[in-house]
C-alpha cells in the first residue's frame, strides 16, 4: 500500500480534452455485419518467461461492433474525446448525451484492456 | 404547441415533460430526471457542466406573489431576491406570476419562478451562467409553457418524442443510450412506447421479431412468450410503415391474477427514414397506434 503508485486523477474537463492513442499495432479486420475484429499479439510476461512460455504467434482477438469500429478509427492521437463524441453523434444521428455515455464507457474499457492510452500532461 | 415548434431553430431541441414545454440548445441534455406530474425535477447539462435546473410542484392555494418572493429568497438569498423583477412571458395570461432574478456578477445563477394557470403548478428554473448574457431570458424563457392535465400530452426527451391521448399519465420511464422507453397508464389500461436506435445497428444484433418478442423482466413471470407474429401497417400522414404485431398471453396458471390483463398487444415497426425501431406494448391497441403515429413529432424536418 505504501509503495503503490498513485493513479493519476483526471477531471471531467481533462477527460474530454484528452487525445487517446492506440497502444497496440494491429489492423482491424472488417466483419460482414459492419463490425471488426482486432487481433493483438500477446506479449511474453516477464515473470512467466521461464515457467510459462507463450507461443510466439499467440494472439488475442477483440470483436467490435460498428460503433466500436467507428470510435477505434477515430483514435489517432490527434482527436480528443469530445470530438469523437460529436462525430459519433453526427454519424448515427444521435443525441450528444446518447453518444457521450457509450463512448466514454467504451474508451474506459479499451484503456482497461490495454488497447488505448491517454497521455496526461505533467503538472 | 405550434408556437414552440416555430421557435425551435436548427440548434435547439424541444423538451416536453409532464406538461412543461421549452426549447433548449441541442447540446443541453437531461442528466437527472425524477418525479411525477405533481412534483418533480430535471437537471440539464452539456458535456462540461450543469446548465439548467427545473423544479415543479402542485400549488393550488396561496398568494402567488408571496410564493414567488419566498421561492427566490430560498434560492438566491434575501438581498438578491429583492433585485428580482417581473418577467413578461409571451402568453402572460397563462401565468399568475413570473419573476426573474439575473445575477449581476457572474459566474452565478439566474433564477426564474412562475405559477402556471394551466395546471396550478409552480415552476422554478435555475440557469447556471458563466458570463453575463441574455440567452436565458431571450431564447429559453419565452419558450416555456404549460399544458393542462386533461387533454393530449406531448412528450419529448432526448431523441424520443410522442403524444399521449387525453387521460394517459406517465407510470415510469427508462432512458438508456439508444433505448428509450416511456410507460403510460389510463385508468385500467396501460401502454409502453420504446424507441431503439440506430435501427441499422440494432437489427444486426436481433431481428425485428426478436426485438418485439423481448419481454420486460417484470412481465416474464406473468406472460408467455409470443407464439407467432403477423404483419401490420402503421399509416403516417405522408407514408406507411410496415411492421409486425404479436400478442402476449397471461400464463394459464395465473388465471386467478385478474389484476394483470389477459393479453398485451405488441406492435413493432422499423422507420427507415429516421433509422429507428418503434415498439409499443399494452392493452389498448388504438391508443398505442396513436402514440406510435405521433413518434418523432419534435424532430425537425
Amino acid at each position: 500500500m505504501l509503495f503503490r503508485k498513485k493513479k493519476p486523477h483526471m477531471s471531467a474537463e481533462q477527460a474530454l480534452e484528452a487525445k487517446p492513442v492506440r497502444l497496440v499495432e494491429a489492423e482491424m479486420q472488417p466483419l460482414p455485419d459492419g463490425g471488426g475484429m482486432l487481433k493483438v499479439s500477446l506479449k511474453q510476461p516477464k515473470w512467466g518467461q521461464r515457467l510459462f512460455r507463450l507461443p510466439e504467434s499467440s494472439t488475442k482477438s477483440f470483436e467490435f461492433d460498428a460503433i466500436g469500429v467507428f470510435v477505434w478509427d477515430n483514435i489517432d492521437g490527434k482527436t480528443n474525446v469530445q470530438q469523437i463524441i460529436k462525430r459519433l453523434a453526427k454519424r448515427y444521428d444521435l443525441n450528444l448525451r446518447e453518444a457521450q455515455v457509450p463512448t466514454v464507457k467504451f474508451l474506459e474499457m479499451l484503456i482497461k484492456k490495454g488497447l488505448v492510452g491517454v497521455p496526461m500532461e505533467k503538472k | 404547441m405550434s408556437s414552440i415548434s416555430q421557435l425551435a431553430t436548427r440548434n435547439s431541441q424541444l423538451l416536453a415533460w409532464h406538461g412543461w414545454n421549452l426549447a433548449v440548445p441541442d447540446t443541453w441534455n437531461p442528466v437527472k430526471v425524477d418525479g411525477t406530474w405533481d412534483q418533480g425535477l430535471m437537471l440539464l447539462a452539456d458535456m462540461h457542466q450543469a446548465k439548467l435546473g427545473l423544479r415543479w410542484r402542485r400549488a393550488k392555494r396561496g398568494d402567488p406573489e408571496k410564493w414567488a418572493d419566498r421561492a427566490l429568497k430560498d434560492e438566491v438569498g434575501n438581498l438578491a431576491a429583492k433585485q428580482a423583477a417581473g418577467f413578461a412571458m409571451p402568453e402572460s395570461t397563462d401565468w399568475k406570476v413570473s419573476k426573474l432574478y439575473a445575477d449581476t456578477d457572474p459566474p452565478g445563477r439566474d433564477v426564474w419562478v412562475g405559477w402556471s394557470n394551466q395546471s396550478s403548478r409552480v415552476l422554478e428554473i435555475v440557469h447556471h451562467v458563466k458570463t453575463r448574457d441574455t440567452f436565458f431570458e431571450q431564447q429559453v424563457l419565452p419558450t416555456v409553457s404549460d399544458t393542462p392535465e386533461s387533454g393530449e400530452q406531448a412528450w419529448s426527451i432526448f431523441d424520443l418524442s410522442c403524444k399521449t391521448p387525453s387521460g394517459w399519465k406517465m407510470q415510469w420511464f427508462r432512458l438508456n443510450a439508444g433505448d428509450l422507453t416511456l410507460s403510460f397508464k389510463s385508468k385500467k389500461k396501460s401502454a409502453n412506447v420504446r424507441q431503439i436506435g440506430p435501427a441499422t445497428l440494432a437489427l444486426t444484433r436481433l431481428k425485428l421479431d426478436d426485438w418485439i418478442g423481448q419481454i420486460d423482466k417484470s412481465l416474464r413471470k406473468i406472460y408467455r412468450e409470443i407464439d407467432d407474429l403477423s404483419d401490420t401497417t402503421l399509416d403516417l400522414p405522408n407514408r406507411t410503415l410496415t411492421g409486425r404485431r404479436g400478442v402476449l398471453y397471461r400464463k394459464r396458471r395465473l388465471f386467478w391474477a385478474v389484476m394483470f390483463t389477459k393479453k398485451l398487444d405488441v406492435i413493432g415497426v422499423h422507420d427507415e427514414v429516421r433509422n429507428r425501431l418503434f415498439i409499443a406494448q399494452g392493452d389498448d391497441e388504438p391508443a398505442m397506434r396513436e402514440m406510435l403515429k405521433s413518434m418523432g413529432w419534435a424532430k425537425k424536418a
